[in-house]
């Protein structure tokens, strides 16, 4: 079973890529797991407009757990299994709330044990925050590293993504709008050959 | 004198780190970082060179016990040696790796457990010791119940210890059961651990005198592998006097005159009437008695309704009783 992690600033769009994607690769009823930073697990089935229902939302901060959906990738004889995760968003400094904080820990925590970082930032935005270099810097040192310059269909995006482009290698970036679905399949190819 | 930390340490590293955030002592940003370059010292002890006046400081925590000369001397003499490395190595000169393996020969309670725990953390203060915890051991954390399992349960504890100290309480047991005990399969294991990872870790080996010096005498590397010697003697009644006035004042209580006196004659007595060898736990008994006085008072001042703070730090002649307690 290989992890792949989702991580990033909140309200980049991380849960609704982790939806996006696994309805792509041909889930219908995804089966979450949720384990809350307290401890406690629980496990939701959910089709793909219930998931974005129950699990989405604008306002930042709405995902406080690591939700898991298990993908099988067929290669070979035997296939192998994803654990794709969608975690909590990351805010710099001290956040004053103590569950949020928790979730964040819980986050970095995945993240040290993830073979696969897809590190997801809103190219619509100001795009590149020192948080964001910080965990560029981390997943620099693994050998799965990939940045998903996300929302590319807003007008705004085009130049977010020049900008990207220019301050990291181009070749661990990938556009992606995790609502329409562009560039799925490079992220497929890409996390293929990572894991 | 510190190699890159193994996995397991990083590990650990990595989960205080997550910690210290939880807890809101670090940004976010700083803990990635820091979980980005494992072995990055967040204090950067490593380098910071040991100056004159921090050691002396980290000595003055060392004088405030009572009595141990002996002890106090040994423990200025390995400090001295670790400044003067550090000097030599300023001018390029040759530097020996020191090792620290301790030998600590006493009956109970004159302060063995306590002088440990005080090196390990001035230590660490040092930079001598990444960690500076203390692991406490005995002759059951060591040794195993069937064989391979000693040296596997040995492993684990100095694994635990690496960074810190290892301190193995009643040390002789480990060669009390004879040929076939598990016992000497902990001792090779030790040995070997102790050789390899003597820049990481301190073993320090407690008992009474002469079942130490027995315990020494049993395996011929053993005494080669323990530099350091040190003996706790008993204790006075005068010391003992001077370690139960310190252990009120930390507790913010005080002993009235009577009971003063109360207790020094009482202490006296029991030093005249046992003078055997291993049968009076010398700064423990104080503790014990002055934490029953303490449980005495808190029943005699239970009953008043107004009580002024003299009377609240105050221990009294008769919270001292003595009936039936153990030495």
């Amino acid at each position: 079973m290989k992890r792949a992690l989702i991580i990033g600033r909140s309200n980049v769009g991380k849960t609704l890529f982790c939806i996006h994607f696994a309805e792509y690769l041909g889930l219908s009823k995804l089966r979450w797991r949720v384990q809350h930073p307290e401890g406690q697990r629980e496990s939701l089935r959910l089709g793909v407009q219930q998931s974005k229902a129950a699990l989405t939302n604008s306002a930042p901060h709405f995902t406080r757990a690591l939700q898991s959906v298990d993908i099988a990738i067929p290669r070979g004889k035997l296939g192998y299994q994803l654990m794709l995760t969608d975690s909590t968003g990351l805010t710099d400094g001290i956040h004053s709330d103590v569950s949020l904080r928790r979730a964040m820990a819980q986050t970095l925590e995945e993240l040290l044990h993830a073979d696969v970082i897809l590190h997801m930032v809103d190219a619509a935005e100001i795009v590149w925050a020192p948080l964001d270099e910080q965990i560029y810097a981390f997943g620099r040192k693994s050998s799965g590293y990939l940045l998903l310059a996300n929302k590319i269909d807003l007008p705004a995006a085009k130049r977010g993504y020049r900008q990207l482009a220019r301050r990291v290698s181009p070749a661990l970036i990938l556009p992606v709008s995790a609502l329409n679905g562009n560039g799925f399949r490079e992220v497929k190819q890409c996390v293929w050959r990572m894991v | 004198m510190r190699r890159t930390p193994p996995a397991s340490e990083a590990h650990e590293h990595s989960r205080e780190i997550l910690q210290r955030y939880r807890d809101g002592q670090i940004a976010l940003a700083e803990a990635l970082q820091w979980l980005a370059g494992p072995g990055d010292n967040p204090q950067g002890a490593d380098q910071e060179p040991l100056s004159r006046s921090a050691l002396l400081n980290l000595l003055a925590e060392l004088d405030t016990m009572v009595g141990l000369e002996q002890v106090k001397a040994t423990v200025r003499e390995i400090f001295a040696l670790l400044y003067m490395q550090q000097r030599r190595r300023q001018f390029q000169l040759q530097d020996e790796p020191v090792v620290l393996h301790m030998v600590f020969k006493g009956n109970p309670g004159t302060g063995k457990t306590t002088v440990a725990r005080l090196l390990s953390k001035m230590l660490h203060q040092c930079g001598w010791l990444s960690k500076g915890h203390l692991v406490e051991v005995e002759r059951a954390d060591l040794v195993g119940e069937y064989i391979g399992h000693t040296a596997q349960k040995t492993r684990e504890q100095v694994k635990k210890a690496l960074g810190g100290v290892l301190f193995i309480d009643e040390a002789y047991s480990l060669a009390r059961g004879g040929e076939k005990d598990f016992g000497r399969e902990a001792i090779d294991c030790l040995v070997k651990s102790m050789e390899d990872y003597r820049d990481q870790l301190i073993v320090i080996i407690a008992g009474y005198e002469q079942e130490m010096d027995w315990f020494l005498a049993t395996n011929p590397g053993l005494p080669s592998r323990f530099p350091i010697h040190l003996s706790f003697p008993d204790y006075d009644a005068s010391a003992l006097m001077a370690i139960a006035r310190k252990m009120v004042s930390e507790r913010q209580y005080r002993l009235s005159r009577e009971a003063e006196h109360k207790l020094r004659a009482h202490l006296q007595e029991i030093l005249q009437t046992h003078t055997r060898r291993g049968h009076f736990s010398n700064a423990r008994y104080v503790r014990n008695t002055l934490e029953r006085s303490i449980r005495r008072q808190a029943m005699r001042l239970f009953e008043e309704t107004r009580i002024s703070r003299e009377a609240a730090m105050t221990l009294e002649a008769s919270d001292f009783v003595w009936e039936g307690e153990v030495l």
